[in-house]
């Protein structure tokens, strides 16, 4: 079944709504490993996200422009004696969905509470 | 030990599924998973890295980000691959009964009538085969890109496999038993084998990013190598038939 073009998938949200978080707390970029943690704690999951999903997801929304990356200065990474990251960084478009994704969940939020009062 | 072991497997997927992507791909994707598994095994907040749950949970997403990278060519080239083997399953459960078997030892006309027709798929097939080899070998056709070569070609191969195949099994049913003790039957059976593997390993790396090397003159060593393979391995699949005929070790 194909999705309505711009429509994400509810894993595509969270990537978002975690990096934006992220951003938030003074970290503008991020590498898989670390928005795969981050997802796990906003989820409060058992599990981390997979690496085929997670690196499939994080590439559907690099093309869809909601991403962009750059790979870490290899000097750097050898410094450290670990290899390159790749870093993403939410863009304006990013941002967007994100703040759009977190004011979908709390109208979801305020009708239950107003059904269920 | 078992982190280590995972990390092995992890490895050795990534490696498997990004065989035959463009260099720039299939090092990015390898690049990002080998950092990943460095930060898994020195994060002090997840004493026990989950490796191997994210090794096998994302396997499907693997196989499908690998299919869509593949190009439209190589999507049609498998697709009649798996459209063809169960074909042959099916021709096979058809044929494998003994109504059908008896008619063929029986007849004087079925036998002469699918050998020619085995020669002529046989001739086909292995004439374009053939032609398709040399040019990656750089041998012939030399200014003809690839690609368009196997445009010509490969609608022709792919029947003509079939067909070859087909009448192969009827011929065989004629006498299961001579052939199957037949030396020369188990080399052709060996060297067909191996050359459909060396076709579908062809088809899975090098020739999955064509676009690279269309128009060389001279392609690329591995693909040099495997059209060497298929060239050698047809010649020995088509002398071993050739000799099968002959009752040395009746």
């Amino acid at each position: 079944m194909r999705r309505k073009p711009g429509a994400l998938v509810p894993l595509e949200l969270a990537i978002c709504v975690a990096a934006a978080d992220l951003r938030r707390t003074g970290a503008d970029e991020f590498h898989g490993y670390l928005i795969a943690k981050e997802i796990k704690e906003h989820a409060e999951s058992r599990l981390l996200t997979a690496y085929g999903t997670l690196y499939r997801a994080l590439g559907r929304l690099e093309q869809m422009g909601l991403l962009a990356s750059r790979w870490e200065d290899a000097q750097a990474a050898a410094d450290d004696n670990r290899p390159r990251r790749r870093f993403y960084s939410l863009t304006a478009a990013g941002e967007e969905a994100a703040a759009q994704a977190v004011r979908a969940a709390a109208e979801k939020r305020g009708k239950k509470g107003w059904a269920s009062a | 030990m078992t982190a280590q072991l995972a990390v092995v497997a992890t490895r050795l997927w990534t490696r498997a599924y990004t065989v035959g992507l463009p260099a720039a791909v299939r090092e990015a994707r390898r690049a990002e998973i080998e950092s990943d598994l460095w930060e898994s095994l020195h994060d002090p907040d997840l004493p026990h890295p989950q490796i191997l749950p994210r090794l096998a949970g994302g396997v499907v997403d693997d196989v499908w980000w690998r299919a869509t990278l593949a190009s439209e060519q190589t999507r049609t080239v498998w697709l009649t691959i798996a459209t063809g083997c169960l074909l042959l399953v099916a021709m096979w459960e058809w044929l494998a009964r003994p109504a059908i078997m008896e008619m063929i030892q029986e007849s004087i006309w079925i036998y002469p009538i699918v050998e020619s027709v085995h020669v002529l798929g046989i001739t086909v097939f292995l004439g374009l085969t053939m032609m398709l080899d040399l040019r990656v070998l750089g041998w012939s056709l030399r200014r003809v890109p690839v690609s368009e070569l196997s445009s010509y070609v490969l609608p022709w191969v792919a029947p003509s496999a079939l067909v070859m195949l087909a009448t192969g099994m009827l011929l065989f049913l004629e006498e299961p038993l001579r052939f199957a003790a037949n030396p020369f039957f188990i080399v052709k059976t060996v060297a067909l084998g191996l050359a459909v593997i060396n076709q579908l390993v062809f088809h899975a790396t090098v020739y999955s990013h064509i676009d690279e090397w269309d128009l060389h003159s001279t392609p690329p060593r591995t693909a040099r190598v495997c059209a060497a393979c298929s060239l050698l391995l047809w010649s020995i699949v088509l002398i071993a038939s050739r000799l099968v005929a002959y009752n040395w070790f009746g």
